[in-house]
């Protein structure tokens, strides 16, 4: 991933690192005479999960060396997005892997701690770039082609919502099914609730999230379960890869779960993404536009309502989850902009409510 | 939350510091860190002067917006959250924060009356007003704040 910032090597003096070497050896190059991993870096970027780039020759019994280079996702010790459940990417990836959704191919994954301390995945090194919300502008493909991107970005949307999950197992790591309170009371239950228990433990309050957690129960859309598709919950710039124009894979699915088709679009009109430019949706198009090309896209009309309703579950999860972070006493890594977040969204979903309440039809 | 996060950070800060003191190489990861870390303290400074002002007022408009439910539930005959004055600030903010969660809590979990709606979108907006209060704060923060603390420090000094 060429977007990622270079970084000098990790320190591979651990024990966890032979362990990791002859899992590699074990599960990707079985016939190899001998294996050596010969890098391994962190990318910047990705508050959750670790990315680690690995690189390793492989030695055949013709002493042909064969230099390989995989990515490596390890579940973090602490995050917001906690409990990381390394089974659900495998599960995702594995569904997918033949369908229009671009995704990683899966090579291998363990939920044994004792390979490499925590459990991981792995898959092949896919060349692109990628590129976070706060740098995208920068992008030159964004400033001369950011229509083609956006239009590449809603195509490959209709493609996950128009995927047969029913077909498969996949819906075993996407949370509850059911109508719309009962998915909202899991969703709240997975991240309001732990955030709670720790607010608690450091005594402080937490009343805005409550209280929009609360407003969220009351005002669920009604929907049947014959609607839910597979929402991916983090469609952002910074988890797509990028080949030029094309999507060479959607990335971190932690967020994934099944709902209605409004709730990714909700996820794409979010203000907090929009705080430069409030007319432009997830940094590509302008609403009308993406409207019009999810309409042509999915086949599926557009209910602005529910996507007030879902940009104002997007925006609480993002506070919730940032509040969380701010409650973890040890960061991963310092960052001033999580001190700034709350509040904003906090403002910022207050209005949308508000908006939604009064039937304006206002993002 | 703000401002207990705000000491939080700083306290994390300065661990940081401290590992990358202990650190031989200096990698692009350190120095990212070392950059959001000097925007920390730049934003702190920048917040400073209307820090604690700004904790009283938004502690004020909260005591407000509970005690406005406390009397509703009186009223009522029904239990109350009410929270005694604390000589220190932070301290009394937090509790009248946790305070509003059991008020939350406790009128979401009764069946909707037009009263209890009420209630809650009365704590609501006192929420908002709160929310817009810090937000200045924030706002403050935000912009950009490259400029010198040298040059924006006050001419004499006290102590």
């Amino acid at each position: 991933m060429s977007g990622a910032t270079a970084q000098t090597g990790l320190d591979r003096s651990g024990p966890e690192w032979s362990t990791l070497t002859e899992f590699l050896r074990e599960t990707l190059h079985p016939e190899a005479r001998s294996l050596a991993i010969t890098h391994a870096e962190r990318p910047i970027g990705g508050a959750s999960w670790e990315t680690i780039f690995v690189s390793f020759d492989s030695r055949d019994e013709d002493d042909q060396v064969h230099s390989d280079r995989v990515v490596l996702r390890r579940a973090p010790v602490s995050g917001p997005l906690a409990p990381y459940e390394v089974e659900k990417d495998v599960a995702i990836y594995t569904a997918l892997a033949d369908s229009e959704v671009p995704v990683p191919r899966l090579l291998a994954w363990t939920a044994d701690p004792s390979i490499f301390v925590r459990p991981f995945s792995m898959t092949p090194f896919i060349a692109g770039e990628s590129h976070d919300l706060s740098r995208v502008e920068r992008w030159p493909v964004w400033q001369e082609r950011r229509e083609e991107l956006g239009h590449e970005m809603i195509d490959v949307l209709a493609a996950l919502h128009r995927f047969r999950w029913q077909e498969t197992d996949i819906a075993t790591v996407l949370g509850d099914r059911g109508g719309a309170r009962e998915r909202m009371a899991g969703i709240l239950r997975r991240y309001l609730e732990p955030l709670h228990a720790l607010a608690r433990e450091r005594g402080v309050g937490i009343p805005l999230w409550l209280e929009m957690g609360r407003w969220l129960m009351c005002n669920a859309p009604a929907e049947g379960e014959d609607e839910l598709v597979v929402v991916h919950g983090d469609y952002r710039f910074g988890n797509l890869l990028w080949q030029d124009t094309r999507i060479a894979a959607v990335l971190d699915w932690e967020r994934a779960m099944l709902g209605p088709r409004m709730q990714d679009l909700g996820f794409l009109c979010m203000p907090l993404s929009r705080r430069k430019d409030p007319t432009i949706m997830g940094k590509v198009l302008p609403f009308e536009a993406l409207a019009k090309r999810y309409e042509a896209s999915s086949g599926h009309s557009i209910d602005f309502a529910q996507i007030q309703y879902y940009a104002v579950l997007w925006q609480f999860l993002e506070g919730v989850n940032t509040t969380r972070s701010l409650l973890q006493e040890a960061a991963s890594m310092i960052s001033s902009g999580l001190l700034v977040q709350p509040n904003l969204v906090a403002r910022q979903t207050l209005e949308l409510m508000e908006n939604f309440e009064a039937g304006r039809e206002v993002l | 939350m703000f401002y207990d996060a705000l000491g939080s950070l700083l306290g994390q800060a300065g661990d940081a510091i401290e590992r990358a003191g202990e650190r031989t190489e200096s990698d692009a990861r350190g120095q990212r860190e070392a950059r959001q870390i000097g925007l920390l303290l730049r934003r702190t400074y920048a917040i400073w002067p209307r820090l604690f002002e700004t904790l009283v007022t938004e502690t004020g408009i909260l005591v407000r917006g509970l005690e406005e439910v406390n009397i509703e539930l009186d009223r009522r005959g029904l239990e109350t959250n009410r929270v005694p004055p604390e000589s220190d600030p932070l301290a009394y903010y937090r509790s009248i924060g946790l305070a509003l969660d059991a008020t939350i809590a406790r009128l979401g979990e009764r069946p909707a009356e037009d009263w209890s709606e009420a209630a809650l979108a009365s704590l609501r907006r006192s929420l908002a007003e709160s929310a817009e209060v810090q937000g200045r704060l924030v706002d403050e923060m935000l912009k950009p704040t490259r400029e010198s603390t040298a040059r924006r420090a006050p001419a004499t000094s006290v102590g």
